[in-house]
């Protein structure tokens, strides 16, 4: 739950999602759920650009194409890169101490 | 981590702690995690939780490569990381 | 019968949203807030807009699907009607097979800084497929106006021949995976 709700106050920031096919992809976080799968917006690749016409060329993944958005299965993922500036480090250390007393007490 | 830090925590009887109290105690402590695929991560620890999902802080991966021809291992690539979420399914150790 | 199943489900999962709009309705606005709050962050909310929409799959191994997103569940098991499978070959594999080296993509920096140029494609038509949750990598939203834009500038093959091509890499490189994974696990490596 700790990683499901630092998504979600994440929602409408871009972030940097490294799959594990070694794919890496940089986007809006549009919506994220309790398996940490994640959908995002605006999708870029490292080698990707803009084209004449303002749309976003793939080269080495012609079906991104137009996509309005990328809903990225969580058992893929390997990393997901983020802005230091977005993330409250002392209220995450307190919740991850937080959430390991609670389970340990829902344990006995 | 020596198990003397570990009893001197505030858990006081050893059986209450889990081992995922290790990661509680190196919260906010720098530690080294190695990964699948031969990465290896250096980090300070944020957070972390039971499936061993974690958050790293001025963190640098390390992708190990095995020499094609004397198979030694070599350094592929670093790359540095502020902020960095790691799911836990890629984790094998964590060590400080 | 499974036809059945799956469409029961289809209109199940779009019917949800509608018949909880209807509960929200009689409570007050803060505590709709709270609910749609909730309800936002759930597999359903971020796959029921695309629903009877083309969608493009992609699942592990590399298969690319384009298809209309008929039934999903919170596996993201799916089910896809008109389904079309597209492949995707560069000049070399086309005219110089006999000189591919397989090569094992071993980060994510090292892979995009290789950068291709696929000038050929190949499609056919499947017609319904259900894809098991597991496999799936990722699931986008196509627009239909917008999709067929980098194939406008590929020329189409044969799916036969380009299969045929495809099939022939993937064993080299399968071959080629193993012998590495071999050299790694001696080391203890994984």
């Amino acid at each position: 739950m700790l990683f499901f709700s630092l998504f979600k106050t994440l929602v409408d920031q871009e972030v940097t999602i490294e799959l594990k096919n070694n794919l890496k992809l940089t986007g809006t976080i549009k919506s994220v759920d309790q398996f940490l799968n994640i959908k995002l917006d605006n999708i870029s690749t490292p080698e990707s650009h803009i084209d004449e016409d303002g749309d976003v060329v793939y080269l080495n993944n012609p079906h991104f194409a137009g996509l309005k958005n990328l809903f990225i299965r969580g058992s893929n993922i390997r990393y997901v890169h983020l802005k230091k500036s977005l993330v409250d480090c002392n209220l995450l250390q307190d919740a991850a101490r937080r959430e390991l007393s609670i389970e340990k007490r829902e344990e006995k | 981590m020596s198990s003397l830090t570990l009893s001197n925590s505030s858990n006081n009887n050893v059986n209450d702690l889990v081992p995922l109290d290790l990661l509680r105690l190196n919260l906010d402590t720098k530690v080294i995690v190695k990964l699948r695929d031969c990465r290896e991560l250096r980090g300070v620890l944020q957070a972390f939780d039971s499936h061993s999902n974690l958050v790293l802080s001025d963190c640098i991966e390390t992708v190990y490569k095995l020499n094609e021809n004397t198979d030694e291992l070599e350094v592929l690539e670093k790359n540095e990381s502020e902020m960095i979420f790691v799911r836990g399914d890629n984790v094998l150790v964590l060590t400080t | 019968m499974g036809n059945n199943k799956a469409k029961k489900s289809a209109t199940e999962a779009a019917e949800v949203p509608a018949q909880e709009n209807k509960t929200i309705d009689n409570t007050n606005e803060e505590e709709a807030d709270l609910y749609l709050d909730q309800y936002n962050f759930t597999t359903t909310a971020a796959l029921v807009a695309s629903v009877d929409r083309k969608v493009m799959v992609e699942v592990k191994g590399g298969h690319i699907f384009f298809g209309i997103l008929r039934t999903y569940d919170h596996f993201a098991n799916l089910t896809l009607e008109f389904v079309s499978e597209r492949i995707y070959l560069l000049r070399d594999d086309m005219e110089n097979l006999e000189s591919y080296r397989p090569h094992m993509s071993l980060s994510a920096n090292e892979s995009n800084n290789y950068v291709k140029h696929y000038e050929f494609y190949a499609e056919r038509q499947v017609g319904c497929y259900l894809i098991r949750g597991e496999n799936v990598v990722f699931i986008g939203e196509v627009d239909i106006d917008k999709e067929d834009k980098p194939i406008r500038n590929m020329i189409r093959v044969d799916w036969g021949l380009a299969n045929h091509i495809v099939e022939k890499k993937t064993r080299q490189d399968s071959r080629f995976m193993d012998e590495q994974r071999g050299r790694y696990l001696k080391k203890g490596l994984s």
